[in-house]
């Protein structure tokens, strides 16, 4: 090992040692989700494939719950990467922040067992206690929620006290804030009742009021951080933009949820509420790229991470086009009438996780690295020219992509039949699901999982490897700056 | 710094982000009241439980211009008129049936859930159940054994056995029904019920 | 129940095969409206970055193609009363919008 330079967890301080368990853990379920995935889709083409061992609800169910955990260790992990240097002192409860990181973990994995083995229960109280709480994202049984809900309190804790003994800037008053949404929404998901419409009516809050607006926060901040520390922002500028953004996007994401009461039995007002607020919901992308423009006029871009601010730039394309355009696409309640609930929400949903969520996560996961070895060059002149970061980057975005557009291929085919010409009837359904055009969308849709899982691999591989035997330092632009003065 | 203008300081744009934060928040909180208040059981959306005592008619509304389900005369579910305290029970046990069983991990009910299997928001309304007489004990036969009486309309897709108990059918058979009273302003969009008798 | 107006969903009533047309032009236009605003934002804002008058005619051009789109969208879904005005409010706000985030950011950056 190089003695000149501190490597692994010596170069770390206490949140990001922490965070790198979390990192570990996200990749884990990251791969999980594409393995489960594949074996979903693969079903749409073979349905005896693993019939009534392991079936395509039990496969999906890890696939999305995979996703949506591996999303939450990401954003917790990047928080703890950065709150340390963001407060300026040391993390308060960093035993308890590992304590909590094993409980959630464990929890996970028992979820998962239980998922895979035990599968179902009977229709009792008891089973959605402690098998399956059989509602879409948030299967996990009750007592993992109540397990998740201590441990974000436990984050919550860790991260107001910190900022609290620390220095409060504006990026942790906008992170603590919103970390009391994150939790709050979580509980609106945690009750039982028989009626279908207000099960959904209160099931949106947590995903969309998630999905839509505090985990978008979420990276509003993780990117303000990133942005004075990678290329060297001015605090004060990506305060006050993050304090725009959020206005923004608050401003037009919280009564956007309007777009999931079209259909649900809720009232009729709820059509011009959400298509006027899913109207506006572009406008906080429009007013990036705008501002983007202006930066690079100001600012001399050169990053010593070039993959971090690769999958940077993937962040800002895939959130544009998978929420921006795929979402308007469809959010009108004209249209959504007939897409609602077909493969176009697949297509959707695809897009705008991976290019909201999953492209933000790999980005602070380069940026660990980076330390992690002992913060050397990542940027131009990699060792093998970064080969294997490049073609992750190809191929997990070529791969999703991909899917993105079979998927949307199958959707359109099946609002053709079976919304269109068959009047919405189960038969119409099938004849949809054994339509050659649909069945091609899923067959491609496969192919292009295999290659956003060979991504997927060289990612690891790539994480595990990158900068090994680099040795030039990392120049970052903030330094430059200083040196220049 | 000193010529940043009032309205692009930071100061300005907190105070902003929290009250267009708050503002949008209480536009929510009362919605919220009001939608609450209409989709409760028995109210203006939603139907009350012992509507699976009745018939269940699907039709187009001029006014609104989409269908809409109308409650009709007796038509008690297997033969038997149900309190409304028994009837919520039986749909409260279909409804936990359906989230134990993870029906929604390859079926949408009203639209949300996986797309490997078909929408069940009017699955008591399909035309796949042949006859409205016939239907309740079909639907109960092919619950409680969809390997064996699998009807995958020609293609290969067939729902697992997911083992319910006789209780459990009947009870998934009662929330579908009153899950087809919902009124879903007008989703799925140009459904086409089954032949109701005496409508036509 | 003035919402939608029983008219908004109504249009999408003869959804058949001739309907099925109206619907593929309504959601490509609906993706387009992102995509041109989008794009005419970036002209505008590279457009005043390069005080370039022909980056800025592009970008005009783009929000006409962006009021043709609306207009497609509005016409295959038969838009009326309440949803035609919310399609005029998204022509304003996607035309002001950059402009203001122009402002703000030069502002901001003093």
């Amino acid at each position: 090992m190089n003695t000149a330079k501190l490597t692994g967890s010596a170069a770390l301080d206490g949140g990001q040692r922490l965070a790198v368990k979390y990192f570990v853990v996200a990749i884990v379920l990251f791969g999980a989700q594409i393995l489960f995935g594949l074996l979903a889709g693969f079903q749409y083409l073979q349905p005896d494939f693993l019939y009534g061992i392991v079936d395509f609800s039990v496969n999906r169910m890890v696939h999305i719950n995979a996703m949506v955990v591996w999303m939450l260790f990401g954003f917790i992990g990047s928080i703890y990467w950065l709150i340390e240097d963001e407060s300026g002192t040391e993390i308060v409860g960093l035993k308890l922040g590992n304590l909590a990181f094993w409980l959630f973990t464990i929890a996970v994995a028992i979820v998962v067992v239980v998922y895979l083995v035990v599968q179902t229960g009977p229709g009792t109280i008891e089973s959605i206690w402690w098998i399956n709480e059989g509602r879409e994202y948030i299967e996990a049984p009750r007592w993992a929620d109540v397990g998740i809900v201590v441990c974000v309190l436990i984050f919550f804790y860790n991260v107001a006290a910190t900022f609290t003994k620390g220095r409060w800037t504006g990026i942790g008053g906008v992170l603590v804030l919103d970390l009391v949404a994150v939790a709050g929404m979580y509980l609106t998901g945690m009750f039982y009742t028989p009626n279908l419409s207000m099960d959904q009516f209160w099931w949106w809050w947590v995903i969309h009021l998630w999905v839509e607006a505090t985990w978008e926060v979420l990276v509003g901040c993780i990117m303000a951080w990133g942005l004075i520390k990678t290329l060297g922002a001015r605090r004060q500028i990506v305060t006050t933009w993050l304090y725009i953004e959020v206005a923004l996007m608050l401003g037009s994401g919280i009564l956007g949820l309007g777009h999931h009461y079209f259909w649900i039995g809720t009232p009729e007002y709820w059509l011009t509420v959400g298509g006027f607020f899913s109207a506006l919901e572009p406008v906080p992308l429009v007013a990036m790229v705008v501002h983007a423009v202006y930066d690079s006029g100001v600012h001399r871009f050169k990053s010593p991470n070039h993959p971090a601010l690769a999958w940077l730039i993937a962040h800002a394309f895939g959130n544009f086009f998978g929420a921006g355009v795929w979402g308007f696409m469809h959010t009108l309640p004209q249209v959504n009438v007939y897409t609602h609930g077909t493969q176009w929400s697949a297509s959707h949903g695809h897009f705008a996780f991976f290019g909201a969520y999953a492209t933000m996560n790999i980005a602070v996961f380069y940026l660990a690295a980076q330390k992690w070895r002992g913060n050397v060059n990542f940027g131009a002149g990699l060792v093998d020219n970064g080969w294997k970061w490049k073609w992750s980057l190809g191929l997990l975005n070529g791969g999703v992509l991909g899917m993105v557009m079979a998927l949307l291929v199958s959707g359109y085919d099946q609002v053709f039949i079976e919304r269109a010409l068959e009047g919405a009837t189960w038969s119409g359904f099938f004849k949809a699901q054994q339509n050659a055009w649909y069945l091609q969308g899923m067959w491609w849709r496969q192919v292009f999982g295999y290659m956003t899982f060979a991504g997927f691999f060289l990612l690891v591989w790539d994480l595990m490897t990158i900068g090994v035997r680099e040795t030039r330092p990392a120049v970052f632009h903030t330094e430059v700056a200083e040196h220049a003065a | 710094m000193s010529n940043v203008p009032w309205w692009a300081s930071e100061d300005f744009w907190r105070k902003t982000a929290i009250w267009v934060t708050a503002g949008m928040a209480v536009v929510l909180v009362v919605l919220t009241f009001d939608t609450v208040a209409a989709i409760t059981a028995g109210h203006s959306r939603v139907p009350a439980y012992e509507v699976i005592n009745k018939r269940i008619y699907y039709r187009m509304s001029t006014a609104r211009g989409f269908q809409e389900p109308v409650i009709g005369a007796d038509a008690p579910l297997f033969g038997k008129m149900l309190s409304p305290e028994e009837a919520e029970a039986m749909v409260s046990h279909g409804k936990l049936t359906l989230q134990a069983r993870n029906c929604a991990s390859c079926h949408t009910i009203l639209g949300n859930g996986a797309y490997y299997a078909p929408d069940l928001t009017k699955a008591w309304l399909d035309p796949a159940w042949a006859g409205e007489s016939a239907r309740e004990y079909l639907m109960v036969k092919f619950l409680m054994d969809p390997t064996t009486n699998a009807r995958g309309f020609g293609g290969k897709r067939r729902m697992p056995n997911l083992h319910l108990t006789e209780d459990e059918a009947k009870a998934v058979v009662a929330f579908l029904k009153w899950t087809s009273a919902i009124d879903t302003t007008g989703f799925p969009r140009n459904f086409t019920p089954i032949a109701q008798e005496g409508d036509r | 129940m003035g919402a939608l107006g029983p008219e908004g969903l109504n249009v999408m009533a003869p959804m058949g095969p001739e309907g099925l047309d109206a619907f593929l032009l309504a959601v490509i236009a609906g993706a387009l409206v992102v995509v041109f605003g989008a794009v005419y934002a970036a002209c505008f804002a590279f457009g005043r970055l390069f005080r370039s008058q022909i980056l800025m005619q592009v970008a005009y051009v783009c929000f006409a193609l962006l009021i043709g789109t609306v207009y497609v969208l509005s016409t295959s879904l038969h838009l009326e009363g309440i949803w035609n005005v919310l399609m005029v409010l998204l022509l304003v706000a996607y035309f002001v919008a950059p402009r203001m985030i122009w402002r703000l950011t030069a502002a901001t950056h003093e």
